[in-house]
């Protein structure tokens, strides 16, 4: 479903000062900037159902394979084959307006999530039953508590019905009862085959979720295996 | 390499433009008449000054200066409003760029739609007014010509902005000094019916859509078809070029935000 051969991403900073005309005007032909190295020739594969886990220290580049898998981010080199829509979970509620009425928002954050309008509002009332927010459905999002919102996106995530899941970290948020409802539904998920790659530092979230798992080490794959042997692996680095 | 816009094709993307529309629009005018009301006070205020203005300090004799001021200040609020909400609509929407895959263009086109449903508005109000007023010309509906033309020019132009303002963080501050320059290039306030001076203003293409508005809206002129099919070339040409360019340019976008 998923296969990256030799993906590599090159990020290009600008030096700060320089992203504005005035600074490109006085500081023609002294052009500078930095390069990093985000994915350094990365290669695997994810089958169709496999749920496989990601794990790797902050900036191991973690976010960025998950974009690159999500085509938002462009590959520097290398190539990437994934099969069938993909259903992106990366920044919970990112494309929620906290100004408008929390039904809006769960039209427009599904719509962007490629759910179907008319789908959207016959689901409206059970998704926000399962968000436990009904009582708001009229007020403005930013009435709703941080964990709220969350709760909220993650609710309509999990209706966008794609074949590939990718999702990054999602299950952090919420309290507890929310976080064993949202286990269930990945589960859920899983037993009806969808394929899923999966950002986590809980380890034991990803031993629970996933068949396999990826270490990433700064950009390169430092073990592909089984969860048990991988997240040593991790602990070990 | 990634199936989503092609698997789901262009409902999915129709449907996305009409929901980031609507909620730009939503968010501006809280869903009220109220809230359009309190959004022509802006308008209505530069409307009050460049009136006591030219009428009583400058001096100007139009008969009819002030029609000729609000359709000049209407369509011109329009031009200014939709290529801000361009060129801000990339960076506002930078979290969903960045996590969800979807193109750039929509984003943009999302916040250029959403002005074009105040247009809307507005020209209603525009032409019931002057009904009111028996002001309103029989040649009217021809003016939906040169009003979506002004609103191609404007959408083309907004695609470029917006492409700017990813690369240069100043092209608000620039744009805004660009629009001043190109308001005192366009008759909104200031009168030139004809003559050498005029023969400069229709290079502009926003002064030709406003003098077609005008002649149709109110002054029942009909000018030659050559000025017309100019105008309609040139603003098509604005959008083609401005949608070409940012096209050709969007892949990169959501890493440079």
């Amino acid at each position: 479903m998923i296969a990256f051969r030799g993906v590599s991403k090159v990020f290009t900073i600008p030096h700060l000062r320089r992203r504005t005309v005035f600074r490109r005007l006085f500081a023609a032909g002294r052009f500078s900037y930095e390069t990093f190295p985000a994915l350094k020739g990365i290669s695997f594969e994810v089958g169709a159902g496999e749920f496989v886990g990601v794990l790797g220290r902050n900036g191991s580049g973690k976010s960025t394979l998950l974009r690159i898998a999500a085509g938002i981010y462009q590959p520097t080199t290398g190539s990437v084959r994934v099969d069938g829509p993909v259903a992106p979970v990366l920044e919970l509620g990112a494309g929620f307006n906290a100004g408008l009425p929390v039904r809006d928002n769960v039209l427009l954050y599904g719509v962007l999530l490629g759910i179907p309008r008319r789908r959207l509002l016959g689901e409206l009332p059970e998704i926000l039953d399962r968000a436990g927010v009904t009582r708001f459905a009229d007020a403005r999002l930013e009435s709703l508590s941080t964990g709220l919102r969350m709760r909220l996106a993650f609710t309509v995530a999990l209706r966008a019905d794609a074949p590939v899941s990718l999702i990054d970290e999602a299950l952090s948020v919420g309290d507890e009862d929310f976080q064993r409802r949202s286990l269930a539904e990945l589960e859920a998920l899983r037993s009806r085959g969808r394929t899923a790659l999966l950002v986590s530092h809980s380890t034991e979230l990803l031993r629970h979720l996933c068949g396999r798992i990826l270490v990433l080490q700064a950009g390169e794959v430092l073990g592909d295996g089984p969860p048990d042997a991988m997240i040593d692996l991790y602990h070990s680095q | 390499m990634n199936a989503l816009p092609e698997a789901r094709g262009t409902a999915r993307w129709l449907e996305l433009l009409r929901e980031l529309a609507l909620s730009d629009f939503r968010l501006k005018y809280e869903d009220s008449a109220l809230g359009y009301a309190w959004s022509m006070l802006s308008p209505l205020l530069m409307l009050a000054i460049y009136y006591l203005v030219f009428r009583h300090v400058i001096g100007v004799t139009t008969p009819g200066y002030l029609v000729y001021l609000v359709v000049g200040i209407v369509y011109w609020t329009f031009f200014q409003d939709c290529t801000f909400a361009g060129l801000n609509a990339l960076q506002g929407k930078a979290g969903v760029l960045k996590s969800i895959s979807v193109p750039p263009g929509l984003v943009v086109g999302g916040g250029v739609l959403s002005t074009f449903i105040t247009l809307g508005i507005n020209s209603a109000v525009l032409v019931a007014a002057l009904l009111a007023a028996g002001r309103l010309s029989p040649l009217a509906p021809l003016a939906l010509l040169p009003i979506a033309c002004l609103a191609l020019l404007a959408a083309g132009t907004s695609f470029l902005v917006a492409l700017a303002h990813v690369h240069f963080r100043d092209t608000g501050l620039i744009w805004g000094i660009l629009l001043q320059a190109l308001f005192w290039l366009t008759p909104v306030v200031y009168v030139v019916d004809g003559g050498p001076l005029a023969e400069v203003l229709y290079l502009n293409p926003v002064a030709r859509c406003l003098y077609l508005i005008r002649w149709f809206l109110v002054y029942s002129y009909l000018p030659a078809p050559r000025f017309i099919v100019i105008t309609v070339l040139a603003c098509a040409a604005a959008f083609v070029f401005g949608w070409a360019v940012f096209r050709g340019r969007s892949r990169l976008i959501p890493e440079l935000l």
